[in-house]
């Protein structure tokens, strides 16, 4: 049975000239999985948006939404607000009251339930969820990923038929992601509720969707089954790029050519591996990297806790990086990456040890002079670095700060806004910007500073393929000019492409710095998709590319 | 059941009616025993570490409200010496003593008060009155955490692009001031989204129900009756002048007649509510485990 119906929606933002969304028809049977992927800014959030009455923005609108053949403006208040819910990526906005079972309760008081009632659907709920033990909880002390979880049950215990999710774990750690989208599938599955979900991190989803709903430029398109994906999203060039969110056994049969139905898991990816190619060159040869002599940044010995009675967070930990490094430190959730960063960049001092820049101990730097030319940092959520209420006033805010005004200071913005191609943007609200648009003006407001050395808090959490691609290219530039980068993250795919060295920090220390392609085929758990591929087969392949560069070289079996 | 994990409506109960009491009459016995019951139940409630550092607070304030009295009222019959040709008088002293206890009496109970009724307790309260208000004592609740997170975050920002962060403390000032205010916007602009939140969650679709973990079981029906009914005996009895005390000019006689009895007894029972079941809990539980 059909649970929605689309017929030719089309929608224009009033400040906008061109359509959100063009023509878009869709339908969505009952109890189906559906996953809507596409680049940022393809119309995914509008579309979802419209099928949700109460969320619905104002614009020039055209065609209809059916909602088991009703009318969505049809709907009577109560049926639209329960059978349709909606989960949204701003766990910190959607959130309305202060406890969890407030929270929980919220929805139900505003259908008028009963007592009774409403604990039974509580109880009921939160045993579905696992989070009794948070009933009594204050929403302030929870993780981003119970935030997420409670506000999804929070929108489960009304009943809805159809589940919208909108980026639901662009935010989360990928621990925590993991954890809810096994949520959402024991939903779909057990419970036979409907699932739209927009991702760009699909490498789980796309496996347990039933269809794949493909958007471009405010249109769909194609609707596939996951399988078809790879072939039909490689006639395309957006679709190409696109391709990078893949889990990394669609991407291997893309970057092989392959035609039909692609492998989906690791351990499907490589069976197809093995049985397609032949392995009589197990190694590439590792590309040799050496590094500068001169170290940029230097770390001694250093411990370092919260409080006096709290655990270490860094304990006796070395660490060098050299100039004009890609280093990445990767880590598991908690484990003080942010923290490390902070110690680095002089926010928060080390009880013990000694922090060395640019050859310069932190003490030595007076004042400001550590941040002026020398180190400068992106935190994780760069809109933090915004106060004013357009991108070219704090850029001028911050060149005055240094004393540079007038043409200088034109000369100045107009130079890092070309390189970071972000001139568009000058004008615009940092708001109003997209997550890849504000981190391309925070590192350009980071780069007027003019630092030898920058340090990178998770800088491509929740970002799309493209954004990805992008970025990766403004390190390759940095690197270029002769910057260090040292950056925190949880993906060891974009690590794997683009670190000179990694390391990893666990229990407080920075572990076995070496080249990617050591690292990587030297770990069994933490390690790349590629390099699970290709065990068994190949050695020391750490990416996509590589792994099917070996596939190539050897060439497939009789 | 103690009172802690009683309704919130039977604790408000016994704790307005504690307060009415304990200020109805300047009768000393009266107070000495809520003095003594409210000081045991502290020590239950909080342990006998913190009961101690309490004391180690209360007795130089008690010693002070005691001295200033007889300093500056110069009213009695009886004066002891003269200080600054001032007379300080047995009355004036007594009182100040009198004084020191209900203050330090009542200090307890509000600190108990406060231990009991916890925030989510006074909400629920509330929300029976006034839902809406609730409701937006609640999100006012959850917006502080957020908004210092956010604070911290964009500070710290800021402080790593070493904007502001320079010695001259004006500087830092101005620093926070902007930080403060950028983040007000920011978190203003981002309320629709809370707005938008709760309208996709229904508020707004239909009449509002009030939900709570908090159910009203016999017992606390049992125990809002008891209190009510003592209170209603005392209060008689007041009205009957049997708790008529004065201390000025001349201290009255303590008198221990069966009206007095009775109603000192019926107080100390009111005050015994709270530590006996306290105590009545904790064997429980001794109880149980020993079993167990």
């Amino acid at each position: 049975m059909e649970i929605l119906n689309i017929k030719n929606l089309s929608f224009k933002y009033p400040s906008s000239e061109v359509n959100a969304l063009d023509s878009v028809s869709l339908s969505l049977e009952n109890g189906s999985f559906n996953l809507l992927c596409g680049e940022s800014g393809c119309g995914k959030t509008t579309l979802l948006k419209m099928i949700k009455r109460e969320l619905s923005p104002v614009g020039e609108k055209s065609g209809e939404v059916l909602f088991f053949g009703e009318d969505l403006s049809s709907l009577s208040d109560v049926k639209s607000a329960c059978e349709i819910g909606y989960v949204s990526q701003n766990t910190d906005d959607a959130i309305v009251t202060d406890t969890v079972w407030r929270e929980l309760a919220f929805g139900l008081e505003n259908l008028g339930l009963d007592r009774d009632e409403a604990k039974r659907r509580v109880a009921e709920t939160a045993s579905f969820f696992g989070i009794e033990k948070l009933l009594q909880k204050k929403i302030c002390e929870l993780s981003g990923g119970q935030k997420q979880m409670i506000l999804l049950a929070s929108v489960m215990l009304m009943h809805p038929k159809l589940l919208i999710l909108d980026e639901p774990t662009s935010k989360l750690d990928p621990i925590a992601a993991s954890d809810f989208i096994a949520a959402i599938r024991k939903l779909n599955s057990e419970l036979g509720i409907t699932v739209i979900i927009a991702e760009h991190r699909i490498e789980e989803l796309v496996s347990m969707a039933d269809r794949v709903i493909y958007m471009e430029d405010g249109r769909i398109p194609f609707v596939c089954r996951p399988r078809e994906l790879a072939e039909k999203l490689s006639r395309t060039e957006k679709g190409y790029v696109m391709s990078g969110a893949l889990p990394g056994a669609v991407r291997l049969f893309i970057s092989l050519e392959k035609k039909g139905d692609s492998p989906l898991t690791v351990n499907e990816g490589r069976i197809f591996v093995s049985e397609t190619y032949k392995n009589s060159i197990r190694q590439n040869e590792i590309p040799s990297y050496t590094h500068s002599d001169t170290e940029s940044i230097r770390l001694e010995e250093v411990s370092f806790r919260y409080s006096k009675n709290s655990e270490d967070v860094l304990s006796c930990t070395d660490l060098t990086v050299y100039k004009g490094e890609r280093f990445f430190i990767l880590g598991g959730n908690g484990v003080g990456k942010t923290t490390l960063l902070s110690v680095i960049s002089g926010l928060r001092r080390p009880y013990r040890g000694k922090v060395f820049v640019e050859g310069k101990r932190l003490s030595e730097y007076k004042s400001n002079s550590l941040y002026r030319g020398v180190l400068a940092s992106l935190p994780q959520d760069p809109y933090t670095l915004f106060l004013k209420s357009s991108v070219k006033e704090d850029l001028c805010a911050l060149l005055s700060a240094f004393g540079i005004k007038g043409d200088e200071a034109e000369r100045r913005i107009n130079a890092v806004c070309a390189k970071m191609k972000t001139e568009h943007l000058l004008s615009r609200h940092p708001f109003d910007l997209s997550g890849g648009e504000i981190q391309k003006c925070a590192l350009a407001k980071v780069l007027l500073t003019e630092p030898k050395v920058i340090l990178l808090d998770e800088p491509t959490k929740g970002y799309d393929a493209n954004s990805k691609a992008v970025f990766a290219e403004i390190l390759r530039e940095l690197k270029n000019d002769g910057i260090t980068t040292v950056t925190v993250s949880h993906d060891i795919e974009f690590a794997a492409e683009n670190a000179d060295r990694c390391a990893m920090l666990f229990g407080g220390e920075i572990i076995s710095p070496d080249i990617p392609e050591v690292f990587f085929s030297e770990n069994y758990f933490y390690t790349t998709s590629a390099n699970r591929m290709a065990r068994g087969s190949y050695d020391g392949v750490v990416t996509v590319d590589a792994l099917a560069r070996m596939c190539n070289i050897n060439g497939e079996k009789e | 059941m103690n009172l802690k994990t009683a309704h919130p409506f039977t604790a408000l109960v016994f704790f307005t009616l504690a307060g009415i009491l304990s200020m109805l009459t300047k009768d000393p016995i009266f107070s000495l025993t809520a003095l003594i019951f409210v000081m045991l139940y502290s020590l239950l409630l909080f342990g006998i570490r913190e009961w101690l550092s309490d004391i180690a607070f209360y007795l130089p304030l008690f010693l002070m409200i005691s001295v200033i009295n007889p300093m500056f009222s110069h009213n009695g019959m009886t004066p002891l010496f003269f200080l600054n040709g001032n007379p300080v008088t047995l009355e004036a002293v007594i009182y100040g003593v009198f004084i020191g206890v209900f203050v330090i009496a009542i200090l307890y109970l509000c600190k108990c008060f406060t231990e009991i009724m916890t925030g989510d307790k006074i909400l629920f309260l509330l929300g029976n009155i006034a839902p809406k208000i609730a409701l937006m004592i609640s999100m006012i609740l959850r917006f502080v955490p957020l908004f210092k997170e956010r604070y911290k975050k964009a500070s710290d920002a800021q402080k790593a692009l070493g904007v502001y962060s320079s010695e001259s403390r004006t500087d830092r000032l101005k620093c926070a001031a902007e930080v403060f205010s950028a983040v007000i916007s920011q978190s203003l602009e981002r309320s629709v989204e809370v707005s938008a939140s709760m309208r996709s969650r229904g508020y707004g679709a239909g009449k509002r129900s009030s939900y709570s973990l908090f159910r009203f079981t016999r017992a606390d029906a049992l125990l809002t009756s008891a209190c009510i009914l003592i209170f209603a005996l005392i209060f008689i009895s007041y009205l009957f002048g049997v708790l008529s005390f004065d201390f000025y000019p001349r201290i009255s006689d303590l008198s221990f007649d069966l009206p007095h009895i009775l109603t000192y007894g019926a107080y100390a029972v009111f005050m015994l509510i709270p530590v006996a079941l306290e105590i009545k809990e904790n064997l429980k539980w001794k109880y149980l485990i020993s079993k167990i």
